[in-house]
This record gives structure tokens, C-alpha cells and sequence, in this order.
């Protein structure tokens, strides 16, 4: 009878085979499908947030965890009930295994199942990002690496939570208190955001260093074994010194991890050097976007040329177009092509309406006055600026509707009836008011295109 | 041999248990050796009591017990005595989603069986409580009977040298009935093995001896023989063993405590 118990102990089998049975057997394959079903669906709710570009798709994943982390905290809490609603405490607390060796087989199988939901997430993302993609640096590998402990330490409150609280809905109460928890940092840009799942990883232009990402999973790796610690107090049997130390090990982690962060403020993002080195399209005029944008060019290039062939010679119009590169600098005759958002298969996504196209937005944009700014609202002559840039706005994209300046198409028409040369020369005094609030001159060029403002 | 002499009982030595007001075990002195062990006494006499404290689910009050040559009462301890330990309570729970073979598999791992062994450890548990052909069918889809033989099986799946069987044969048909009498006939050569059921009959067939409880008190030890032996002509029950169990029970209730 007892030979058997004579031999030596091996754990490493056990251990694995009851992780791979939770793992078919408990709430992780639930979890798994929720992670990576809403994970999926979130994905293509916002594509142009993250297509085509690697560290948007790791930044969006990461914004998914504001419902992916409820999700996940309440299957562990209903799963760290489980030995309460089955009634097998009396026989789990026979057997000799600490109870908290069992919790971590849970926690595994569970945390695991969340990891490979995500996975899955991302490689779905990872289809419309591999073959466009023109920048892979940054480290944004981290990001979603950094994702794994964040879900750990959820999972290891859900297990812990269900295993104290003896209340059914419990699991919908901690999904309730994550998901206000993890919003409300996100709306005061306090240090307080890099504790938070959801942290701020900024855009394309940017990265964080390392250290950030060290400081973070130590802050949740402390968290999880805190949270598994607290756990394994309420398992059975029950185990005292394995769990206090893990309370110590763990709050030690945790505050390593934390206070850093706390200290070092909000900003820690460092411009991403690399994603924002200028890649520009063979030919003249001059057509360049970021590198991070650079599959971009060839839906871009085209209309931008045709914009900037027409306005060539034209006096103060632009000669060149240029992305985004997320400086505050404003280059000088430049088409500044903005909100560049990504379509599924590697192109433009173009707006439905007059806003969302870059090139016509960058066309609008460098006609605008700002100058002028809050004189469009004040009479008289409120409107006076935004006519004589829709007009302008029309004739450089021979446009004739402008769902926004109703009187714009009547001055596009009567614009074009005039010499190509009398054309140019009212776009270069359009470009001539842009850095003063003219109203005189504004009205008389409405005037000349048979528009009177009152 | 010896190893196995040691380890194969249990013991109590003045067990008091209480709950709040009520006392349940009132200073029970008990000393069982290998063989199987019949656990009689009416409802609320302490017989479930008495298997949580022996299975360590439950800490006396007062008194000791000693289970596999353990006294259980540090962690230590008791984590030693678990180990040689099978316990089916009176309330199984299980994981519906579980399969058979999964479910005893994971109570080997949880009684420290080492892994290398536990497949066969596993094959054996199963093979025994004959459910052999649904080893690989989920609990959920089993009937109770079935159910409560996978609850034997996980409790002998570490082949334990002490096995608490607490109404081990709810739910078993009476052809299962004869197996698990069987069973425990054949675990009891080396353990010691203490079933606790009202089927009286199930004890005069299967048991070397019995122990009768009544209000937490230890009314009667002794074999079948000797309860029977103790039957008055006129008391209720079908059988003779029958008629000696309603005899001790009515003679303690006259008996000042």
C-alpha cells in the first residue's frame, strides 16, 4: 500500500496534466472564445486605427483590454467559486496537495487561455499588417508581450475574489468596478495611468523606452502573485507560509514595479526617430510621408500631384506635400497631409462626405487663415473666410458640390468662366489673405465670383 | 509489514466535537486496524462528524485522533496523513465537465500520487469501481450510482491505507451493491477501511466489525456476531443484525449519559 508513496515525488508531470485538464475542462476554454471573438469584432470596428502599421495594432490591443480585462476578471471569478458551487470543499480538503497548488493550476490554464485568445486577436490583425506595413521598429512587440502579466493579475483577481466572496454575481460587480477603474485614469493624464492596463501608448511617431514596459509587468507580475497569495489563504487545504510569503514577495514587486512609474510622471513616450523618417515617392512634385506611412504613397502620390500641378506658379500655394510627423513644425507651401487613416488592405481609407479625404483636407487646410480664426462666428462677415476658402477649395479639386458652403459651387462655376490667368491670379490672392483677416479683400473676391455677402 | 500495521488506523482518544451549542462527538475513544469497519447509528448520531475529523476536513474540540499513524493536528502533520488518506463524503461534489478518467487523475495529483504513476494508479482506480467503459464520458452524462463510484475511485486511486467511505452506497443498484461489498472486502485486507451507512445489512456482510453511534456517543464495538448476539426477540427489524442494531440503540437511549 504505502510502496507507491515511498518513490520519490515528481511534479512537473502532475502539474502539467492537471493545467492541460483545467484547460479543457474549466471556464478556460469560455474565456478563450470571449477573448478572442471580442477581441476580433472590437478589431474591425476601428480598423483604420491600427491597419497596416505594427505598433498601432499593439496599441489598439492594448486599448482592447478596457472590456477585454472585465471579461476576463469576471470568467475567473465565476471559475474561483467553483469548488463552493460544487460542494467539494469537504473532499479537496482531504487530499494532501496545498490548496494553492490547485489555484495555480487554475490561474494557468485560465491566464493561458486568455494569452492565446489574444493571440488569436492578433493574428487576425496580423493579416491585414504583415503584407503593407512599412515600418516594423519601435519595439512594439513589447506592447503586447506587456499585455500577458496585465491579464495574469486579472485572472488572479477573479480567482481570488470568487474564492472569498460567496456571491454568485460577484463576477459582474468585479467586471463593473475593472471596467470604471480602468477609465478613469485614461481622463486626468496622471502618473497614475501607467498602473492601468490601458495606459496611453500614444501613436505611429512615437515609442516607449524599455523600461517602461519592465516597470509595468513587474507591477502586474507583483499584482498576480498578491492577488494568488490572497487566493490561496481561501483554498483548501489550507496553506499559510507559501501564500504570506507570496503576499511579501508580491507587494515587494508590486511597489518595485509601481512607484517608479509614479514617480516618473505621464510623459514617457520618446519620438519614434525611425517611423518618422521621410519616405518620398520617385518624381516631382515632391510627395513624402512618414516611413511608419510609407505604403501609403502610392494611393497618395496621385492626387496630391494633380492638386500640386494645379497649383503650380500659383503665388504662396503649395509646391510640395508632406505627412505627418508629429512636430509641432509646420513646413512652409507644404500640403500637410493629415489623419492619413488606413483602409483594410493596405490603402486610403477615403470619407464619405467632404471631410476624411487627406489630400482634400490638406488642400482646405492650406487655404485656411488663421488669422481669421473665431471671426467665423462673429458677425459681420461670419462666414465670409469659409466661402472664399470653399471656392478656392473647389476650383484647386474642381469640385462642383460642396455639401458644407451651399454658394461655393456658384463661385467655382463663375471662377472658371475667367481666363486661366485671372483663375490663378484670385487663388494667389486667396493665398495672399491667409496671414491677414482681410474682410475687405475677402468680400470684394466673393464679389468678383458673382457671391455678395450681406 | 510492520509499515503497514502502523499506518493502516485510526484512532480518537477522548474526541469531543461541537458546533457552536450542539456537540456532536461526545468523547468518543476508538481503535481501528486494518480490515473493514461497519459506522452505524441514526441520523444526526455524529457519524459524519466523525469521518470529517478523521478525514481532516474537520478539527476536534477537544481529544485527538490519530489517522495512518498521524496525529493530524499541525499542517505538517496532516498533510502526511492525507497522503495516505481516501475519503468519500456523504455530499460528493465533482466538475460535471470533467471525464471520468480526468476527474480521478486529478485527485491522484491532488493526493501527491507521483506522476509516473498516476496513469496506471488512474486505470486501476476506474477499473475497479468498473466504469472501465466510461472512463472517457464526462461526469454530467453519468447516473448518480455511476457518480458515486467515481467518488470511490478517486478515494482509493492513491491506494490508501486508511478509506472513509461515508454512505459509500447511495444510488449503487443492488448488483452494484454486491461489487462494492466485494471491493471493500478486498481494500480491507490491507487498509483500514471504516464505512459509514444506514444499510445494516451491507455492514453484517462486508464488515469484520462494527461501531455504533448514538447522540455522539460510541454505544457498541464489536463484530456482527456480537451485535447480533445482542438482539432482543422483540425488537423491530427484518434481519437478526437488524434486530441487535434497534437493541443497542433502544437500550442506550435508556441508559443514563
Amino acid at each position: 500500500m504505502t510502496a507507491v508513496l515511498d518513490r520519490p515525488v515528481t511534479r512537473i508531470p502532475g502539474q502539467m496534466r492537471a493545467v492541460a485538464t483545467e484547460g479543457r475542462r474549466s471556464a478556460a476554454p469560455v474565456l478563450f472564445l470571449a477573448v478572442a471573438v471580442t477581441g476580433v469584432i472590437l478589431l474591425f470596428v476601428h480598423p483604420d486605427q491600427w491597419a497596416s502599421r505594427w505598433a498601432a495594432l499593439a496599441a489598439f490591443l492594448r486599448t482592447e483590454l478596457i472590456l477585454l480585462v472585465p471579461l476576463c476578471a469576471a470568467v475567473a471569478t465565476w471559475q474561483g467559486g467553483r469548488e463552493r458551487r460544487r460542494a467539494l470543499d469537504d473532499v479537496l480538503h482531504s487530499t494532501s496537495r496545498p490548496g494553492w497548488h490547485p489555484l495555480l493550476a487554475t490561474w494557468a490554464a485560465l491566464t493561458v487561455a486568455a494569452s492565446v485568445g489574444l493571440f488569436v486577436t492578433f493574428a487576425v490583425g496580423s493579416v491585414f499588417v504583415l503584407p503593407y506595413a512599412t515600418y516594423a521598429g519601435g519595439g512594439w512587440w513589447w506592447l503586447v508581450v506587456g499585455e500577458l502579466p496585465a491579464l495574469g493579475s486579472v485572472v488572479a483577481l477573479g480567482l481570488a475574489v470568487g474564492r472569498w466572496v460567496p456571491f454568485r454575481a460577484v463576477g459582474l460587480v468585479v467586471a463593473v468596478v475593472l471596467y470604471v477603474g480602468q477609465a478613469l485614469p485614461l481622463y486626468n493624464n496622471g502618473p497614475a495611468l501607467w498602473l492601468d492596463p490601458v495606459a496611453d501608448f500614444g501613436s505611429s511617431g512615437y515609442r516607449l523606452p524599455a523600461s517602461t514596459y519592465g516597470l509595468q509587468s513587474l507591477w502586474f507580475g507583483g499584482l498576480t502573485v498578491v492577488l494568488l497569495g490572497l487566493g490561496a489563504l481561501a483554498s483548501v487545504p489550507v496553506a499559510v507560509r507559501a501564500p504570506t510569503a507570496a503576499l511579501v514577495l508580491g507587494v515587494v514587486m508590486a511597489v518595485a514595479g509601481a512607484a517608479p512609474l509614479l514617480a516618473g510622471g505621464y510623459e514617457r513616450h520618446v519620438p519614434d526617430a525611425v517611423a518618422r523618417r521621410p519616405v518620398c515617392a520617385a518624381g516631382a512634385p515632391r510627395v513624402c510621408v512618414a516611413a511608419v506611412d510609407a505604403y501609403l504613397l502610392d494611393d497618395l502620390t496621385p492626387p496630391a500631384r494633380r492638386v500640386l500641378r494645379r497649383l503650380l506658379g500659383i503665388s504662396g500655394a503649395p509646391v510640395r506635400a508632406v505627412g505627418d510627423d508629429w512636430t509641432t513644425r509646420k513646413p512652409s507651401r507644404a500640403l500637410l497631409l493629415n489623419n492619413l487613416r488606413p483602409n483594410l488592405s493596405g490603402g486610403l481609407l477615403h470619407g464619405t462626405q467632404q471631410w476624411g479625404d487627406p489630400v482634400a483636407d490638406a488642400v482646405r487646410q492650406s487655404l485656411s487663415a488663421p488669422a481669421c480664426f473665431g471671426r467665423e462666428t462673429q458677425p459681420p462677415g461670419w462666414a465670409t473666410r469659409w466661402d472664399v476658402e470653399s471656392v478656392a477649395t473647389g476650383w484647386v479639386l474642381r469640385r462642383t458640390h460642396d455639401p458644407f458652403s451651399p454658394l461655393a459651387p456658384q463661385g467655382v462655376r463663375a471662377l472658371a468662366e475667367m481666363t486661366p490667368a485671372a483663375q490663378r491670379a484670385w487663388i494667389a490672392r486667396v493665398y495672399a489673405t491667409r496671414d491677414r483677416c482681410d474682410l475687405a479683400t475677402e468680400t470684394a473676391l466673393l464679389a468678383e465670383v458673382g457671391i455678395l455677402t450681406p | 509489514m510492520t509499515l503497514i500495521d502502523t499506518h493502516a488506523a485510526v484512532g480518537a482518544d477522548r474526541l469531543v466535537v461541537r458546533y457552536r451549542k450542539r456537540t456532536a462527538l461526545a468523547g468518543i475513544d476508538l481503535d481501528l486496524g486494518p480490515g473493514v469497519h461497519g459506522l452505524l447509528g441514526p441520523n444526526g448520531a455524529g457519524k459524519s462528524t466523525l469521518m470529517r475529523v478523521l478525514a481532516t476536513v474537520t478539527s476536534p474540540t477537544e481529544g485527538s485522533v490519530q489517522v495512518a499513524g498521524v496525529n493530524p493536528a499541525s499542517p505538517g502533520r496532516a498533510r502526511d496523513a492525507r497522503r495516505r488518506l481516501g475519503y468519500l463524503p456523504q455530499a460528493f461534489g465533482f466538475y460535471p465537465r470533467f471525464t471520468v478518467r480526468e476527474f480521478v487523475e486529478y485527485f491522484a495529483w491532488l493526493k501527491e500520487v507521483p506522476g509516473p504513476q498516476i496513469p496506471l494508479a488512474v486505470q486501476r482506480a476506474i477499473d475497479r469501481v468498473d466504469l472501465g467503459a466510461r472512463a472517457d464520458e464526462q461526469l454530467r452524462r453519468l447516473s448518480g450510482g455511476m457518480v458515486r463510484r467515481v467518488g470511490i475511485a478517486q478515494a482509493i486511486v492513491n491506494d490508501p491505507d486508511v478509506l472513509l467511505l461515508d454512505e459509500p452506497t447511495a444510488g449503487l443498484d443492488p448488483e452494484q451493491r454486491l461489487d462494492f461489498r466485494a471491493l471493500v472486502r478486498e481494500l480491507g485486507v490491507d487498509a483500514c477501511v471504516l464505512v459509514s451507512t444506514h444499510l445494516v445489512e451491507d455492514v453484517a456482510v462486508a464488515c469484520h466489525d462494527v461501531v455504533l453511534l448514538q447522540d455522539g456517543r460510541l454505544v457498541f464495538t464489536g463484530t456482527p456476531d456480537e451485535l447480533v448476539a445482542r438482539a432482543d426477540t422483540d425488537a423491530p427489524g427484518d434481519t437478526d443484525v437488524e434486530r441487535g442494531y434497534t437493541s443497542v440503540l433502544r437500550a442506550a437511549r435508556r441508559s443514563p449519559r
